[in-house]
């Protein structure tokens, strides 16, 4: 059935090339994506737990903003909207970028900053979730703020959210297809077109859906590697934190490890 | 770069507020289903029956592995092939897509809704069951007056923060060209070229909306918090 | 130095803690009404009274993990206020250890040692490692130094988390109910420790209920109830013949 795929396309490549090419700028929207995500995510939601109340309340605005507008929306400002508000040159600039790469950068500005927040929610919760005794362990020896959190507290709260961010992992990938809205051709876009150009429906999305969910799998396996690799010895498996549906949001001591907890 | 120029606003309102209310009741309508459904779904797994869990396991963790664009774009040529065979001589029947649109949220969601639910249902205690035994309410009134409800309970600060992104996502439609809010910016703006002030103010009413209704969630949550209804 | 904020201690030059008039309130509670405590280098003492009477926070509140609203702490020639430098640099001198452990789950029991000592008074790793080992020695533990704290009994992480104090080498150690937690077999481990420890000269502040521990060890019974130091005396005095009733009805409850 997905004998099509190897059929010459007009311009001389085969359909599965499309597809390739697709999954390639799927893979690539995902992957840098996610790395601006997670630096912007932990920084973020670092800022949200500390003392300072001015640096509190940035973070949170930054989470409502990008937490609350659809991707969708959020693609279109960074598309269209930028270029316009931004002074004269600049704005021209950002428009000259050459096809592929002027909806590439702005597709990857808006999914890392878009997953960031939901991320800075995944490391506050971990955050708050530790016990208290250990931020008033770590004072008591001495430790600064700031080596408090680089030592103490971030280290065991990202350990804690890796099941959680599997979540977000996959939502990232997902949201790659967004960026067909704004001329990227992505996967699904490729896919899409394949089908118009050849009336196999079925093969063409069935591909897509085929790549997706090995993708999906890859990640989710992957994730479940980091946990294992980064868990700490005696503490236990925490089962019930691999939940997808429940990672949305993490309610702290239902998702937890019970390990974690030094005390009882 | 022209300056801004929000006095089109007026003019392109009542366009506007009718695309909202296509947004509102796609979210409505996709809760509904997705929840009915949803539960539904649940409850096969819970049950561990034979075939039919099988099955609904693999379409929740397929629809949860592909992209909603993608899916839009499954069942707007799907749908009509299936109602043919089931309805017609085999022919597909067009349903248009707003139609599409309401079918492929609700079962979407659905996939969604399921989880949390069977989440929820393996979080309830053991003792629960026991007692609805000891007390030989049957298996419906087990879980119609005693277990569900306390799943509900306890999930519903996620199932609202899950219906939030459903309302988000419900823009998604534009690849279907709806015209719901985002639809009806969109289209605006190709007409009066005022596409900045347009995705703005769309921009703002989905935050106003969307972060009004996640600050209800929290008060929610704090309450069951201070309640103990957890736990 | 230790000039700024230096006073001389009231009774002569050995006192390493001065409290003077401590208020601490939370909310409309108030958790200690106007404690004075002076303690001498080389001094044990043990803080009992009813769980509510505000002893942990007396010594909390000495480290800075609560901040007091009333009053003075001085510890070490420094008095405590809100300055982050004096503040961290009173706590490098002064070690704690919690009912709770709270040692760090995700480092081994060797690197919950050597954290500190690296990252705030700045030794190298192989120093800093060499001298962990050293104390885990001495709390006989060194054995384990590899494994994770959640590998190991309640009582072998309490020594752990005295041995992490130790390392920072403080001229005073606060314990906070440090057998509170634990199982009834693991309590002895931990006050022989604490003996072994007291026995070397070392101030110690003990909030605890093991009452054969304060006879054995303390030079000084401080007795706190309702965020007042109600009573305070020789162990040996405190036990046969305490002056208050309230001290009466605590210690026949904690005897019986």
């Amino acid at each position: 059935m997905f004998g099509v795929l190897f059929e010459q396309t007009a311009d001389g490549q085969r359909y599965i090339d499309w597809l390739l090419t697709g999954l390639g700028w799927t893979l690539a929207l995902a992957f840098f994506g996610w790395w601006i995500a997670f630096a912007v995510g932990v920084v973020v939601g670092i800022g949200r737990t500390v003392q300072n109340r001015f640096v509190a309340a940035l973070a949170r605005l930054y989470v409502e903003i990008f937490r609350n507008i659809p991707v969708l929306v959020q693609m279109f400002l960074w598309y269209f909207v930028l270029p316009e508000i931004l002074p004269g040159r600049l704005g021209d600039a950002i428009k000259q970028i050459p096809p592929p790469w002027g909806s590439f950068f702005p597709a990857l500005v808006c999914l890392g900053l878009y997953t960031a927040a939901r991320i800075a929610e995944q490391v506050r919760a971990g955050i708050e979730a530790l016990p208290k005794g250990q931020t008033e362990a770590a004072n008591a020896l001495g430790l600064t703020p700031h080596l408090t959190y680089r030592h103490v507290i971030v280290p065991q709260a990202l350990r804690l959210i890796v099941p959680s961010l599997t979540s977000e992992v996959m939502g990232i990938y997902k949201n790659t297809s967004v960026a067909l809205t704004i001329g990227l051709m992505e996967l699904t876009a490729q896919a899409r077109q394949i089908s118009e150009a050849t009336f196999q429906t079925f093969t063409a999305f069935g591909a897509a859906t085929l790549i997706y969910l090995v993708l999906a799998l890859i990640a989710y396996q992957s994730m479940m590697l980091i946990d294992r690799a980064v868990r700490i010895p005696g503490s236990t498996p925490a089962k019930d934190a691999i939940e997808p549906a429940l990672a949305d949001d993490v309610q702290p001591g239902a998702a937890l490890p019970h390990g974690m907890e030094v005390v009882k | 770069m022209n300056s801004l120029d929000f006095s089109i606003l007026v003019q392109a309102w009542p366009y506007l507020w009718s695309g909202l209310l296509f947004s509102l009741a796609l979210t409505v309508a996709a809760f509904v289903v997705g929840m009915l459904l949803g539960t539904c779904f649940a409850l096969v797994q819970h049950f561990e029956l034979p075939v039919v869990s099988q099955i609904v396991r693999s379409y929740i963790a397929l629809i949860r592995s592909i992209p909603l664009i993608l899916v839009l774009f499954w069942f707007f040529f799907l749908v009509p092939i299936v109602l043919g065979h089931l309805y017609g001589n085999g022919r597909p029947i067009p349903i248009g897509a707003t139609w599409t649109a309401f079918i492929t949220f609700g079962l979407f969601e659905a996939a969604y809704y399921s989880e949390i639910i069977r989440v929820g249902l393996r979080a309830v205690n053991k003792g629960q069951f026991e007692a609805c035994q000891a007390l030989a309410l049957s298996t419906f009134d087990t879980y119609r007056c005693v277990i569900l409800p306390q799943v509900i309970r306890v999930a519903s600060p996620i199932i609202l923060s899950q219906t939030i992104i459903l309302f988000q996502d419900t823009s998604l439609v534009y690849v279907l060209s709806l015209t719901d809010l985002l639809g009806a910016a969109s289209k605006l703006a190709q007409l009066n070229g005022r596409l900045v002030e347009m995705y703005l103010v769309v921009a703002m009413v989905y935050l106003a909306i969307s972060s009004a209704a996640s600050q209800c969630v929290a008060s929610l949550r704090r309450r069951y918090a201070l309640g103990g209804a957890h736990r | 130095m230790r000039q700024q904020g230096a006073v001389s201690p009231s009774d002569g030059t050995s006192a390493i803690v001065v409290v003077e008039k401590l208020m601490k309130r939370f909310g409309r509670f108030t958790a200690l009404n106007d404690v004075n405590l002076t303690v001498a280098k080389g001094e044990k003492i043990v803080l009992c009274g009813p769980s509510g009477s505000g002893k942990s926070t007396l010594i909390r509140c000495i480290n800075h993990i609560e901040k007091h609203d009333g009053g003075r702490i001085v510890v070490d020639g420094v008095e405590l206020m809100d300055r982050m430098a004096d503040i961290n640099s009173v706590r490098c001198e002064v070690g704690m250890v919690f009912q709770s452990f709270n040692l760090f789950p995700h480092l081994s029991v060797v690197e919950n040692c050597m954290l500190a000592p690296m990252k705030v008074r700045g030794l190298s790793r192989a120093e800093a490692h060499e001298r962990a080992m050293g104390l885990l020695r001495k709390v006989r533990i060194d054995g384990q130094a590899d494994k994770y704290p959640a590998q190991l009994s309640g009582g072998q992480q309490q020594r752990v988390a005295i041995a992490r104090a130790l390392c920072m080498q403080p001229k005073i150690m606060l314990f906070d109910e440090p057998t509170s937690a634990l199982d009834p077999e693991m309590v002895k481990e931990v006050l022989d420790t604490m003996v072994q420890l007291a026995g070397e000269g070392m101030t110690m502040v003990c909030v605890t209920h093991e009452m054969g521990f304060a006879r054995e060890v303390a030079d000084r019974v401080v007795f706190m109830d309702q965020g007042s130091i109600v009573e305070e005396g020789e162990p040996a005095s405190f036990f046969r013949a305490p002056r208050t009733e309230r001290a009466r009805g605590f210690l026949n409850q904690i005897i019986h």
